[in-house]
């Protein structure tokens, strides 16, 4: 399995995990976080965990590329280009933990502690004004990275959805078999 | 690869982008606040990502790796998988027109009976599947 694979792999237990304790938080009774953080569990689950761990599986188990027949794209017999697997990884990732901020605090499920407005040399509720500004974007750019990990995704695995290689016939008068006698010297 | 989970794996990859289109858009809706006629896009987003993606793929490599039968043909009829796959698709296809036709002002009625008939050739076409999967899993070995 190569590293990559394992990357995905691991990646997305953790947020398996993280999904689980996030949902138990929500349904503790007397403390639970509410129904606010319901979208970030559903894309911990689903893309977090399943998309990821099927990223992970198909580039470690899908057929090798062919040779193009262009002459461009990833070389023959590999799984691609794996700086190209680390972008996906990387988009879909920082993608998702740019979400896991932006998208419940524009849904009012957390703000900054009440002791951190206090601090000298910070306005009062200057924080909460800067981050209602600056998580509308960061929930738009986490959008556009996660789409971008899937068309990177589309990109890199489409070659490899193929069928099995042709297998080289082994016709002795096409290929005649080399002799391991030495051939006589003049 | 079969060709039947080439077809249903580029599929599931159009439906991926589809979703994640749709989830694109209504983020920057959310976010931006520009267009809330997209957010009757939600449930195309929720079933592009589910039955399209995720499901469809794992059908596909599900007919592509379990265990094949010892003689042709040698993962079942190809017919029905065939058919099962082009109706997957065309489901998906109906419920996603469902769910764009409030987008586009049409009523609410038509579009759920479209929405409706969709999912349901989508789940006959799962069920088709699981009688074509259910007796390749098996072990080569007998019971152990």
């Amino acid at each position: 399995m190569p590293a990559i694979s394992r990357l995905f792999l691991k990646t997305g237990i953790v947020y398996l995990v993280l999904s689980l304790l996030l949902y138990l938080a929500m349904q503790m009774p007397g403390f639970g976080l509410g129904t606010l953080w319901r979208p970030v569990f559903y894309h911990m689950l689903m893309v977090g965990w399943i998309t990821q761990v099927i990223f992970g599986v198909a580039i470690w188990m899908f057929p090798r590329v062919e040779a193009p027949a262009t002459g461009s794209g990833p070389a023959a017999g590999t799984k691609g280009s794996m700086a190209g697997h680390y972008a996906t990884y990387a988009l879909l990732n920082i993608g998702l933990l740019l979400r896991w901020i932006s998208e419940p605090w524009l849904d009012g499920a957390w703000r900054f502690p009440e002791g951190l407005a206090r601090l000298p040399g910070v306005a009062p509720e200057f924080l909460t004004t800067a981050m209602n500004q600056v998580s509308v974007w960061i929930l738009l750019l986490s959008g556009l990275m996660q789409l971008g990990a899937f068309l990177l995704f589309t990109r890199q695995i489409w070659p490899r959805i193929r069928g099995k290689r042709a297998i080289p016939t082994k016709n002795p008068r096409v290929n005649p078999p080399t002799s391991k006698v030495p051939p006589p010297s003049p | 690869m079969p060709d039947i989970s080439r077809y249903m794996i580029r599929a599931a990859l159009f439906w991926l982008l589809i979703g994640a289109l749709s989830g694109t858009l209504i983020l920057a809706e959310k976010s931006l606040e520009l267009w809330p006629a997209l957010w009757p896009a939600l449930p195309l987003h929720i079933g592009s990502m589910i039955f399209g993606w995720m499901l469809q793929f794992v059908l596909a490599v599900a007919y592509w790796m379990l265990p094949k039968y010892r003689q042709e043909p040698l993962r079942g009829p190809a017919f029905p998988a065939l058919a099962a796959c082009c109706m997957l698709n065309a489901g998906m296809a109906a419920a996603t027109a469902g769910h764009l036709l409030p987008i586009a002002g049409t009523v609410h009625s038509q579009a759920d009976i479209l929405v409706f008939s969709g999912y349901l050739v989508v789940s006959i076409s799962v069920a088709a599947f699981a009688i074509l999967l259910f007796p390749r899993i098996l072990s080569y070995r007998g019971n152990y």
